[in-house]
């Protein structure tokens, strides 16, 4: 591949201060700039090999913006985002298809996701002919060892998407992100639309496939429980910023940003006794509009530690920087020290 | 229904439905008394039975939490309870709906009309479909006053403000002149609990009200909804797929399962020692936020869709606990008895722990988390 960088860091995926914007516009011969929103405002975290990352945060806070960018459904307007090395930014048209071929996504709706015209087995292909991959009998072929790898029965190939339930359909849009043999997968929401029960199939089948394929995955979610089941490391994010990052257990353990910490203590726990016994701080009042992001801290406004702290005036002035406070923990809060609970208000000799 | 129909509501208003599988023991009669209710849609190849006699009470003052899956029939049975299908004969539903003495299944409509609101309300999972969008959000309330209590159109707009501020939406006077979609989601949720409370009815049933919100606003909803109920002492009926929503705030807890219901109990007896197979595998299909990797063990395959008459467990095909008689029997939801020592939320229906099945899971086989997980 041409233009290769060195990435010091040797990170699968590197994405440095993106920013994706969006223009609102009124009018119809005549066009007029309404407002922008930043749906994504300067963030950078990076994927190791092997690694389960996992974007959470609530509707709105950039989370799908971000995949999307990545898999260049969306274009930046500025930051850089590194695939092995090679900057995908700005690619040309060429290039970008040669590189997307290591790089899938998995969307949340399997209803909208798959062409109800085309059969299981066309659309599993489909990558493989755009890609000019092997001949018509090997794609055959590659496709019933793709379905037989999701757990479908590869004769489920001449049939219409219709034919099939939720869960089902999430496993043939697996098996085509698996098509090319990707090494990252963008998974956004794929199991936020099937029932309990059938979700938990996806997950381990997710689990599974990253162990027989040594894939990468960037998990998009706004399920924490799942997140927590799932990732290695998380990355919450708010208001098109990242608030937090952190391996997975220490996130869940000793979450350090306050949004973090009442995302988790608003999260409903399946166990009344868990229920009963724990504290919940309840933020008042909603997410601010993207297209007017509050001066200093984002989250100040809805933030309970800010009030607890007396309201400082540090917060409403000054962005607080993204900044490690812990091995591999990072945290953009001016009082990160000062948030740490256990979020799930647990006696400590539940042990 | 001729003239027996007279007696049975006399008599169901002496004496309380305690001879009926959960029950309560007597001395609170039920509010909400659901009896053998069956469901069924005209479809082109037949009946789709979404709901095939499901029977459960609901006191005063009680949460009730109906859980399931999609299609399980949870939704179905609140609509029967309001008694809001199309009156073609496209659906049909049989059984008895008692609510305070009164078979709603049977009275008029117009009689009927005047129940809803006034006595028993709904909540729905997506408030923009429940909202009227043309119409602004304060005259969507009034109305409700104006046509129910013949209030005046003075005095409705001063009700429906009070209203909205106890439901906690900000800038009350001006939100009245509003339009619904000038509200953010939870906002829109909020106005929608506001109309179901107007008329402080003694029935709430919220059918997946937070499903649409996000996780901070899913958590003050639900605060005001058991504020509310706390305060007025209304019977909510909780309808939701999340089992952490149920286990949060319900006293008790309904399981349903291909339109039949297959575990009814104490929220704590459910979660601690669940019986019915289908309820286990539920838990154990939950990825826990509190838990390090606990093993997922999903259910295999998928729900039936009811066309035929159900012959045998409808559960029985994806069930590891399979016996003869599961494909030739639906099983009756039958006592387990009462198994939690200490209840910690005032259960003012004292229930039993009901279980529809031939061959229930031993209660030492149903710890709540599998061994080897690691807990925060």
């Amino acid at each position: 591949m041409s233009g290769i960088q060195s990435e010091p860091s040797g990170a699968l995926l590197a994405v440095r201060n993106l920013v994706v914007q969006f223009s609102s516009t009124r009018g119809f011969l005549v066009r007029r700039h309404v407002s922008t929103v930043r749906a994504v405002d300067d963030i950078s975290f990076e994927l190791q090999q092997g690694e389960i990352i996992c974007l959470v945060g609530e509707s709105g806070c950039g989370k799908t913006t971000t995949g999307r960018a990545i898999v260049a459904l969306e274009r930046p307007v500025s930051g850089s985002i590194v695939f092995k090395g090679l900057e995908l930014v700005g690619l040309g048209a060429r290039q970008s298809h040669r590189v997307t071929r290591h790089i899938q996504m998995v969307f949340q709706d399997p209803y909208s996701s798959l062409n109800p015209r085309m059969t299981v087995g066309a659309s599993v292909a489909e990558p493989l002919v755009i890609h000019r991959v092997g001949s018509p009998e090997d794609r055959r072929q590659r496709v019933g060892e793709l379905l037989d790898a999701v757990g479908l029965h590869p004769e489920s190939s001449a049939q219409l998407p219709h034919q099939f339930s939720g869960g089902q359909r999430q496993r043939i849009a697996l098996a085509r992100a698996l098509a090319l043999n990707p090494e990252l997968l963008i998974l956004d929401e794929p199991t936020s639309a099937l029932d309990v029960s059938i979700q938990a199939q996806i997950l381990n089948l997710l689990a599974d496939l990253r162990e027989k394929y040594s894939l990468t995955y960037l998990f998009i979610s706004h399920d924490l429980a799942i997140v927590r089941w799932l990732g290695d490391r998380v990355v919450v994010m708010y208001l098109g910023r990242i608030m937090e990052v952190a391996p997975s257990d220490d996130l869940f353990q000793t979450p350090l940003h306050p949004y973090t910490v009442a995302l988790l203590s608003a999260l409903p726990v399946p166990d009344p006794t868990v229920e009963d016994q724990r504290k919940r701080i309840v933020l008042e009042g909603e997410v601010p509009s993207a297209a007017n992001i509050p001066v200093g801290c984002r989250f100040a406004g809805r933030c309970w530690l800010w009030r607890e702290l007396g309201s400082p005036e540090q917060c409403q002035e000054m962005e607080p920087e993204l900044s490690c406070v812990a091995k591999d923990h990072l945290v953009a809060c001016h009082y990160s020290g000062e948030a740490a609970v256990r979020p799930f208000g647990l006696d400590p000799s539940v042990d | 229904m001729s003239e027996s129909g007279l007696e049975r509501t006399t008599e169901t208003r002496l004496l309380p439905a305690s001879n009926h599988p959960g029950a309560g023991d007597g001395l609170l009669s039920p509010l909400l008394s659901v009896e053998r209710l069956e469901v069924q849609f005209r479809a082109k190849h037949g009946a789709v039975r979404a709901v095939n006699g499901v029977t459960f009470q609901v006191s005063s003052g009680e949460m009730l939490g109906l859980v399931g899956e999609s299609g399980s029939g949870k939704s179905v049975t609140s609509l029967a309870i309001m008694r809001l299908f199309p009156r073609d004969g496209s659906v049909i539903s049989m059984g008895r709906v008692w609510f305070d003495g009164q078979d709603i299944l049977s009275i008029p409509e117009p009689a009927m009309r005047r129940l809803r609101g006034r006595d028993m309300a709904i909540v729905f999972q997506n408030p923009m479909t429940s909202l009227n969008p043309t119409m602004r959000v304060g005259l969507q309330i009034a109305e409700i006053l104006m046509v129910h209590e013949g209030l005046g159109r003075r005095q409705a707009f001063e009700r429906s403000e009070a209203l909205l501020q106890m439901v906690g939406v900000p800038a009350v006077h001006e939100s009245l002149a509003k339009y619904a979609h000038e509200f953010s989601g939870g906002m829109q949720q909020r106005i929608t609990i506001a109309m179901a409370l107007a008329l402080q009815p003694r029935l709430l049933i919220a059918d997946e009200p937070t499903t649409a919100l996000d996780v901070t606003i899913q958590a003050q909803v639900l605060d005001l909804i058991r504020e509310r109920a706390a305060e007025t002492g209304m019977a909510v009926v909780l309808i939701t797929h999340n089992l952490g929503v149920a286990a949060g705030l319900t006293q008790r807890i309904a399981v349903m399962y291909a339109g039949l219901l297959v575990e009814v109990g104490e929220t704590r007896s459910i979660f601690a020692s669940p019986r019915h197979p289908y309820t286990v595998g539920l838990l154990g299909s939950l990825p826990r936020a509190d838990y390090h990797r606990v093993k997922l063990t999903p259910i295999p395959g998928m729900p039936p869709v009811q066309v035929e008459e159900p012959k045998g467990c409808p559960f029985a095909p994806r069930c590891a606990r399979q016996i003869s008689v599961c494909s030739t029997e639906t099983p009756a939801l039958r006592s387990m008895g009462r198994q939690v020592a200490k209840p910690s939320r005032a259960v003012p229906n004292t229930c039993s722990h009901l279980v529809a099945c031939h061959n229930p899971v031993p209660t030492e086989e149903t710890p709540l988390m599998p061994l080897g997980s690691r807990r925060d």
